[in-house]
């Protein structure tokens, strides 16, 4: 009696077994006739989603023999979603990746090389940013499905009321500075030059930086430093460009020029400082017009200053198709059909372009009048288009997000005076190789 | 209770309306919120009433957020759910808080220790269970967990089922009943306030819920009303104020279920006189 | 084996009882729902979740055996001693006090007043509300800038504090900010528990002369307590898992690794865990925190079922 109870409970073990272990077998789906179904994926909001919808119509006209089916999820969850799906073995085959993604899921087995694919199919002359999803080793993962740049944005607005002039094409770091003196006033409205001003009870800021993107990593970069070597294994932090750009900073935060994490955290959200026109610049990309416009700040653009050797630097993301590793061939020639019409079909370019949240990828309907419209705001987008000149990657590997972590939690705990340059130094430096090291060593 | 007393009735009115009030704060500011422009939300210092009052937003957002569709679907999970939870999970914790079976502890405990490991972990291997049974996609990962017992479900009714005397199910057993009949017949009907606090919370629980409807749904049309909500919350621009407007919709169905199910919240004090 | 409820226990083993005599056979036939939950989902999940825990697993790739590499990383981690003492402290300010006021409110909303099914309502309201709606309305009050509590230091002519970022505040803040959102729920599981007392029990109080603090110590707190228990189970669980408070409330950016505070002042052990997750492609490393987390908490709750007999009074 007692071994048969034993035996069925361990039979009912097994079989539960059964169900988690066959899971990591693809199956084959779907192929109703001569049509290939394509299983893409790609976040979104209500906005995004009803012009990807319209643009997939119009796709699947022109394409009768492929039939596209979408997995969307909202931003917040979609990776969670999608990363669960590719080790259950269902992933779309084709999915728009957060540019800063592409490498943590391509390194890691999940995206298909497609260098064969853009060196041939592709022209690179009529892209943009097709370079940001190349790795060290030359291989292509993924092609831009629209891109991010950075610039300086400004409250016009407040400069008025100041009496400072624009930022300029030649602005360095240091005229930012001096502008931001002008520009930061105390309840009583008096600005840092003034020898009453009150740091205690700083009403507006002059300048604000955080994060990866809108942060202090550009700021290292136009002062010569950097975070990752080239190779991008290996933390390039100890660097005595880097000392200086960080001290800088400081010495900013110290006057209280620029908002500290603790200053940015009274705004409830850091991207409310600029936006309700408490600081008059702030680094940010292209998409934040969107929120700009819906908030009617007066704004304009103009390009990252320089470093003080003329060195300017803005960062770049690349938000990007990418086709799944395990995806069947004739899914991913679809995935590539569809690739192809997305980048050079001026219908899908200009269609994505009124969304208002990315550049196009395709350069003549960027230089169009359709993006550079002037009646919205900003007036001078054509600065973000000059950028892409000497606009870079913001250093995405593998381990992306879990560098930026040490590196912006080391930067909070340098702003709020925990420890000096030195120190955040040595300890980013030791940090960032720490979490390099344990991806790439291990491979 | 305590006629005899008004002083403690002032004493007990004081303290409610000024923990009511302290309440009643974040509710207001949410309905205000809600017809803020986004121009006005984003302004710092806030203000606090919407100036002039948005009322589109709620046009809006119903719009956005697909509600009309996502509504139903809603529904069908979280009464199943509920459904669930009140048949089953109670039946289950009937079982373990009145008959004695073998490994009743052990599988007791079981049931706690559920509860303890965080899902985030475990989410990958449900994740291959439900697609081997065939079930992504289909509403039945919301609420089949409900019908097989939930964890909170069971610990709350195993602890009201705890509280009868015993000569209750004594005298249940003279008259010939068989454990599910005293179940059926004695025991639920004393447990109605703890039923109703199951029904709400299950509810509520379900209602709410965003992970496991974003992770096991994937076709637009069987999206549940959360992910409408949240995907208001876009990559690079979020509309606060129809997010918070979509929110304060969806919380009509909760009232409505928690004001439905109140009046069981008094309902066993007229019954535990008989002792 | 633990005897978890102590009241069938004491029934005096008159005769050896069968394996399986009537009343065991209904028990495993009602109970069953649960057994198929149980070999269907709980056995493989966990089972599969203590592998990762022993494994190098990114999710994207089949997990690899490791061996404790993941355990004795967690075990050098610092982060991981300073979210386990944030989520301890989290939960000794947070279970007491809000057991209490639960209770509290409870006996207050039992009464009968004028209002009362308003009064019930309001007070479930902020459980309902999101973490976000919650976040901005606290904002409100612990802002640095524009909040109460710094106006209010300000004329006593105190000095403004950082509430949530301070790390000797942000704890305690955000623990009074919990309680807030949530007292109505577990105020709602005692409201139900009161029913079950009889009024005969008060009237005899009442007839020794006792007044209403009395009453509420000497008849309620003892005749809920099988529900306090039950209630303090659930909330340290509860506190132990908070993670979505602290995700909404100390971020204050969607880019990555902006939440948890500066200095991880407020850096817990499920935000600490979700990140290593899913963000940082650690499984493994998320697993073996969680399979902690879970003996932790199994050892709190198993010493709370010891200590029941001790207060819980059943009957």
């Amino acid at each position: 009696m007692k071994k048969r109870r034993f035996l069925s409970v361990l039979g009912l073990i097994g079989l539960t077994a059964a169900l988690l272990i066959s899971g990591c077998s693809s199956q084959s789906s779907t192929q109703q006739g001569d049509k290939v179904e394509l299983y893409m994926g790609y976040s979104s909001d209500p906005p995004t989603k009803k012009k990807m919808e319209e643009i997939i119509a119009k796709f699947e006209q022109s394409h009768p023999h492929i039939k596209i089916k979408t997995m969307t999820a909202p931003y917040d969850d979609f990776y969670q979603k999608l990363t669960t799906q590719i080790a259950a073995g269902n992933a779309p085959d084709l999915w728009q990746s957060d540019g800063t993604k592409v490498f943590g899921y391509a390194q890691r087995g999940a995206i298909l090389d497609i260098t064969d694919y853009v060196t041939k199919e592709i022209s690179k002359e009529e892209l943009n940013g097709l370079e940001f999803n190349k790795d060290s080793d030359g291989k292509y993962w993924g092609v831009p499905q629209g891109i991010q740049v950075g610039a300086l944005f400004y409250n016009k607005d407040l400069f008025d009321k100041a009496g400072v002039p624009y930022p300029t094409a030649d602005w360095t770091w240091d005229d930012l500075k001096a502008a931001s003196v002008k520009l930061t006033l105390d309840a009583n409205g008096k600005n840092a030059d003034d020898p009453a001003f009150d740091k205690k009870s700083v009403k507006q800021y002059g300048f604000a930086f955080f994060g990866s993107s809108r942060g202090a990593f550009n700021i290292l970069k136009a002062y010569g430093g950097g975070v990752l070597d080239p190779t991008l294994t290996k933390s390039i932090i100890n660097s005595p460009e880097n000392k200086k750009a960080v001290e800088w900073m400081v010495d900013g935060m110290q006057r209280k020029l620029f908002p500290n994490p603790a200053d940015l955290k009274a705004f409830q959200s850091n991207f409310k400082a600029f936006l309700s026109g408490a600081v008059a610049m702030q680094i940010d990309i292209y998409a934040a017009t969107t929120s700009m416009n819906g908030a009617g700040l007066n704004y304009d653009v103009a390009p990252m200053p320089k470093g003080p050797d003329g060195k300017r630097f803005a960062p770049v993301i690349a938000n990007s198709w990418v086709i799944n590793k395990k995806a069947e061939e004739e899914k991913v020639k679809a995935a590539k059909e569809w690739i192809t019409y997305w980048t050079t079909s001026d219908e899908a370019q200009k269609e994505w372009t009124a969304v208002g949240e990315a550049i196009p990828v395709k350069k003549s309907v960027a230089n169009s009048e359709m993006f550079l419209n002037p009646a919205t705001k900003p007036e001078n987008k054509k600065v973000f288009l000059d950028t892409l000149e000497f606009a870079g990657t913001i250093d995405t590997n593998a381990v992306f997000t879990e560098w930026v972590k040490v590196f912006t939690d080391n930067l909070a705990e340098l702003f709020m005076d925990k420890y000096g340059t030195d120190e955040f130094i040595t300890k980013t430096d030791q940090g960032i190789q720490k979490v390099l090291d344990d991806f790439f060593k291990k491979q | 209770m305590q006629k005899r007393f008004p002083l403690n009735k002032i004493v007990g009115y004081l303290f409610v309306i000024a923990s009511a009030l302290i309440m009643l704060v974040p509710f207001l500011t949410t309905v205000f919120n809600s017809l803020k422009t986004y121009k006005q939300y984003m302004q710092f210092p806030p203000e606090w009433l919407p100036n002039p009052a948005q009322w589109s937003n709620y046009t809006t957002v119903w719009e956005q957020a697909n509600f009309s569709s996502y509504t139903i679907n809603s529904l069908i999970v979280a009464i199943l759910s509920v459904i669930g939870a009140l048949l089953s999970s109670s039946m289950i914790a009937f079982a373990f808080a009145r008959l004695r079976f073998p490994f009743r502890d052990t599988l007791f405990m079981i049931v706690l220790g559920t509860m303890m490991i965080p899902g985030i972990v475990t989410i990958v291997p449900q994740f291959i269970i439900f697609k081997n049974l065939g079930l992504l996609d289909t509403f039945a990962p919301l609420w089949i967990l409900e019908w097989l017992g939930q964890p909170f479900a069971i610990f709350l009714m195993r602890q009201a089922f705890l509280n009868i005397p015993k000569d209750y199910e004594e005298a249940a057993k003279l008259d010939g009943c068989n454990p599910f009949q005293i179940y059926w017949r004695v025991f639920l009907p004393m447990c109605k306030p703890s039923l109703a606090t199951l029904a709400v919370f299950t509810f509520m629980g379900k209602w709410n819920e965003i992970l496991a409807p974003v992770i096991y749904l994937i076709s637009d049309e069987n999206f549940t009303l959360p992910i409408g909500i949240l995907s208001l919350s876009g990559q690079y621009k979020t509309e606060d104020q129809l997010l918070v407007a979509g929110a304060l919709i969806s919380l009509i169905p909760i009232l409505i279920v928690f004001l439905f199910a109140e009046k069981y919240f008094v309902e066993g004090s007229k019954t535990s006189g008989l002792k | 084996m633990l005897e978890l409820s102590t009241k069938q226990q004491e029934k005096p083993a008159v005769k050896k009882r069968k394996w399986l005599d009537s009343e065991g056979r209904w028990g495993l036939l009602m109970v069953s729902p649960y057994l198929i939950h149980f070999l269907v989902f709980v056995v493989g999940t966990s089972v599969a979740s203590l592998y990762f825990s022993f494994s190098d697993y990114d999710i994207l790739n089949p997990p690899k055996w490791t061996g404790l590499d993941n355990y004795e990383k967690l075990f050098e981690d610092p982060l991981f001693y300073r979210s386990l003492w944030n989520t301890v402290y989290f939960t000794i300010l947070y279970v007491p006090a809000k057991t209490f006021l639960a209770l509290l409110l409870a006996v207050a909303l039992n009464q009968k007043l004028k209002g009362l099914k308003f009064f019930r309502m309001v007070h479930f309201l902020p459980v309902i509300s999101s973490w976000t709606v919650i976040a901005y309305v606290a904002d409100a009050v612990f802002n640095q800038r524009i909040g109460f509590a710094n106006a209010f230091l300000t004329k006593l002519g105190i000095a403004p504090q950082n509430w949530l970022i301070d790390e000797f505040w942000v704890i305690p803040v955000l623990v009074l900010i919990a309680i807030w959102k949530s007292v109505g729920y577990m105020m709602i599981i005692f409201l139900a528990g009161l029913q079950g007392i009889s009024s005969d029990m008060y009237e005899a109080a009442s007839i020794d002369g006792a007044n209403a603090w009395q009453k509420f110590w000497r008849v309620t707190v003892p005749m809920i307590s099988g529900t306090t228990f039950l209630v303090v189970i659930l909330n340290t669980i509860y506190s132990f898992q908070n993670f979505e408070q602290i995700f909404v409330m100390t971020g204050g950016s969607t880019e990555a690794g902006s939440t948890g505070g500066a200095n991880n002042a407020s850096l817990v052990l499920m935000l600490f865990m979700f990140r290593q997750a899913f963000s940082f492609f650690k499984m493994g490393y998320a697993s073996a925190i969680a399979w902690v987390l879970f003996l932790i908490l199994l050892a709190i709750t198993l010493i709370q079922f010891k200590l029941q007999k001790k207060w819980v009074h059943y009957d």
